[in-house]
């Protein structure tokens, strides 16, 4: 398999350029730019790219030597977490295509924000109350929603991402779908 | 590649005990001493004349001399004083603690007063490293410069570092840290394959096989068939589990969780084995939770029920000490017996007889058993896996023999721990496995591991600002742009922090780090880029540049708990010239630092409290502090400054309880 991080036949790393390293995520692993993925493919070409430039490997190497490959696997391992993780993923494809990036457009879909507050109110009521059984439905009730949220953002990545509509339909629900996170975990923290 | 000129050692700096191991053909083994015994009490005795012993013997005379016996320094390791005084760790220790002034403004650094010398953690961990590395040149016959030294996965970027300290401190260059339950999983893990793995004597078998194969094979070849693995792997996409691994046969891959509870630490961390790729999903833990502290329930107890059967306070740090001992020996045979007898003479014909059930320890012991339980729930959940899916269960740390302990995380795994291993002796061969590895020695394992805590800087208005999320794999980076407020600002300071809570004072700041030399230009201009990587050992290196000059900023790091970098070149000069000698000097030294900071402690507590004391009371602290503050201006004798402080001390106990009280109330 070609890697972009070091030779294939000698195990020698690759220089770092000075202006940082920019790969494109999908061609260090060589897959197509697309969100679906098989995650056993992906997982399995991070570990073939590790074995090339973990610095335990090299430990044996020049200074200069293991910086190389300090940056090298940091830079792998960032590119790993974000197509491994969806949501990560999904923001990775809209940056691709151009955006529109959190920063700039923070909006979210409409009524989201009541609801979340709503379900908050009601986590923090059964919390209070200690009644497993209402937070476990609660925490279902979450679950669900997000996983809506989440087909959401799989079918307009699958869309065309040169349609600025559908990528600011994307930008909405990746920017809901942190709600959902953020009140997923509060759920599963309480009713640990 | 030829026999490496260095040997790497690995080396578990433990709590309770600490052991060296090393890796030669047979695979990795311990030092032992001529008793077969690995283990080394982490335990230092200094005694009058400076010299220092070091293991059984230093345990031997705990009793003896309770306050210059330093035990447990692995839970003051990169801790303040501050935060050790308000989590009530010092209450349980028999040695002073103090916090450390010299040369520390603005920092919070714990030391132990040793009979007047003040020793930094990090010093007095040196100390057990020095006598492991001796031990292993005696029996190797021949110099050890290099070492894997294990720590909890939990440890901060702080307590990584002190234990970095501590190496270099014994001379000592430390190769890479490693997480203790990650050299378990390696020490165990060559063995462990798949889901129908045989239970314990096959464990055993199967980590001598993959040692073996290690030793025999040509390590010349072993780069070039690596590389030949890494391109297989990716070719042969559709057979899962096929890929890299020349060496060890293609299985499928398992999930393992390894408990490690010690003397003073607990893990837990999730891993997923394959190819001999063992990848950390999650860890979690406590850094002071352990064995010492079912002990401490054990003396409280005793102490309790002394006091009320004969109103007899046991308390003094002899009889501390003793109890300790005693405490150790009851919970240790509750672990096999259902019940231990426990008999003080208190003397005067008073004697102290009492039997403790099992389950009467199980119940003092049970709120601390259910943090760790919660813990691997916590760990369970960022794994993102169902706990059922978890293939082995390995138990590691002394504490793991206990009963309760081992069915509690029985129930919550849903399968039967395994142990084939020593819980004492695993890490230190897991180390020296690691050691194996980054000598080149070894090409078919390989540890991915995770960041335990989250890194972020302090945000305006004093909350969290996470850069880099818990249980992110290592190496990892992330970068941050900063500004300038003011016109021609040449230096902005980052408050780096590490820790999950949403503010600032919540969690542990690891130092100051401030940025120089940046251009003089009009405020906000300046775009300076601060980047923070964290290295294989969880440990951050911060860099920055100017972008628009391309300048690289300095950066100068002020540790909030730490030693730096020219402190702890000193002390590896001063603990090897002064491994003996008379440090009169450097005595007076601290001690007149300590006088002034006393002092002046007390000056504050006295104008803080003062009004609950007799004006009689008052006038003897200020009577008292005046002679003191002459003593340390004129004399050149250490040990009469030292007595005169002790004295010091003790006439102003009342006065810090009454401060104490306060400030908890205030909280």
């Amino acid at each position: 398999m070609y890697s972009p991080l070091c030779c294939a036949s000698c195990g020698a790393l690759n220089p770092v350029p000075p202006e940082g390293l920019h790969f494109n995520y999908f061609e260090l692993f060589g897959l197509p730019a697309a969100y679906d993925l098989d995650a056993a493919v992906l997982h399995r070409r991070y570990l073939a790219l590790s074995r090339g430039v973990h610095p335990d490997i090299h430990g044996g190497g020049s200074d200069d030597q293991r910086r190389q490959a300090l940056a090298l696997s940091a830079e792998l391992n960032r590119a790993y977490e974000t197509l491994r993780d969806p949501v990560a993923r999904a923001e990775y494809l809209l940056m691709l295509a151009g955006g529109p990036s959190p920063a700039e457009d923070k909006s979210v879909p409409p009524r989201l924000l009541g609801e979340v507050m709503t379900l908050r109110e009601e986590l923090e009521e059964a919390e209070g109350s200690k009644d497993a059984e209402a937070m476990e439905r609660l925490r279902q009730t979450i679950a669900t929603r997000r996983q809506a949220t989440m087909d959401e953002i799989a079918n307009l990545c699958r869309s065309t991402t040169r349609d600025e509509a559908i990528r600011r339909q994307l930008r909405k629900q990746l920017n809901a779908v942190k709600y959902w996170n953020s009140l997923l975990e509060k759920a599963q923290t309480t009713a640990a | 590649m030829s026999q490496p000129k260095d040997i790497i050692v690995g080396i578990d700096l433990g709590t309770t005990n600490s052991l060296i191991a090393w890796c030669d053909a047979a695979g990795p083994q311990l030092i032992r001493d001529a008793d077969g015994e690995g283990r080394v009490p982490s335990v230092l005795a200094f005694g009058p004349d400076g010299r220092v012993t070091v293991g059984q013997e230093a345990k031997a005379h705990a009793v003896e001399q309770p306050t210059s016996t330093v035990f447990s320094i692995k839970r003051l390791m990169g801790r303040g004083y501050d935060e050790l005084i308000a989590s009530g760790e010092l209450a349980h220790l028999p040695y002073r603690v103090v916090q450390r002034t010299a040369g520390a403004p603005g920092r919070d650094i714990a030391a132990v007063d040793v009979n007047g010398r003040l020793m930094t953690p990090p010093e007095l961990s040196a100390i057990v490293l020095r006598e492991l590395k001796a031990r292993a040149e005696a029996q190797l016959g021949r110099e050890v410069r290099k070492a894997v030294i294990t720590v909890p996965a939990y440890f901060d970027d702080a307590q990584r570092q002190a234990t970095r300290d501590a190496g270099r401190i014994a001379g000592l260059e430390v190769v890479r840290i490693i997480n203790e339950p990650t050299a378990a999983a390696l020490a165990y893990g060559l063995g462990i394959r798949g889901r129908n793995a045989e239970p314990l004597v096959a464990a055993k078998a199967r980590l001598t096989l993959a040692n073996r194969e290690k030793c025999t094979s040509g390590a010349g070849a072993e780069g070039q068939s690596d590389q030949g693995s890494a391109g297989q792997g990716s070719n042969q996409t559709g057979q899962p589990g096929q890929a890299g691994g020349a060496r060890i046969p293609a299985e499928g891959e398992s999930l393992i969780a390894v408990y490690d509870l010690g003397g003073g630490t607990f893990d837990i961390s999730i891993l997923r084995l394959v190819d001999g790729v063992f990848e950390v999903l999650s860890t979690h833990g406590n850094t002071t939770l352990g064995g010492d502290d079912f002990d401490r329930e054990l003396i409280g107890l005793v102490q309790r029920e002394v006091q009320a059967r004969f109103n007899v306070s046991i308390e003094s740090p002899a009889t501390r000490q003793a109890l300790r001992t005693l405490a150790e020996n009851i919970k240790v045979r509750l672990s096999t017996e259902p019940t231990a007898t426990i008999e003080i003479d208190l003397g005067a014909g008073r004697k102290y007889d009492r039997t403790i059930t099992r389950e009467e320890f199980e119940a003092m012991i049970a709120p601390w058993v259910e943090r760790t339980i919660q813990s691997c729930r916590q760990a369970i959940r960022d794994a993102k896996i169902d706990g059922a899916e978890i293939d082995q269960v390995v138990m590691v740390g002394g504490s793991t023999r206990i009963p309760l302990v081992r069915q509690r995380v029985e129930e919550v795994f849903g399968r039967h721990p395994y142990t084939a291993l020593n819980p004492d002796e695993v890490v230190a061969l897991g180390a020296a496995v690691q050691a194996s590895i980054l000598a080149g020695q070894r090409h078919d394992a390989l540890l991915l591991d995770v960041i335990p805590l989250s890194l972020g800087i302090e945000t305006m208005g004093g909350g969290m600002g996470k850069l880099i999320l818990r249980n992110t794999r290592v190496p990892c980076q992330a970068t941050e742009r900063f500004s300038t407020f003011v016109d021609g600002q040449t230096a902005v300071k980052i408050n780096v922090l590490q820790g999950e809570r949403e503010l600032a004072k919540d969690c542990r700041s690891l130092g100051e780090f401030e940025l120089r030399g940046i251009p003089p230009m009009p405020a906000g201009l300046p775009k300076i880029l601060v980047s923070f990587l964290v290295d294989e050992n969880g440990i951050l290196n911060v860099t920055a540049k100017e972008e628009r000059s391309g300048q690289e900023a300095s950066i100068q790091v002020v540790p909030a708990h730490g030693l730096t970098a020219d402190e702890v070149k000193r002390m590896e000069l001063e603990s090897y010239a002064h491994a003996r000698e008379d440090m009169t000097a450097h005595r007076l030294i601290d001690l007149r630092n300590q006088v002034t900071f006393d002092t002046n402690k007390a000056e504050q507590m006295l104008a803080k409290v003062g009004d609950q004391l007799t004006a009689e009371e008052r006038e003897a602290i200020v009577t008292a502090m005046r002679e003191l503050r002459e003593l340390a201006g004129t004399t050149q004798d250490a040990d009469a400054l030292w007595e005169a402080l002790r004295a010091f001390d003790q006439r102003t106990v009342r006065l810090a309880e009454l401060a104490i009280s306060m400030t908890l109330r205030e909280n």
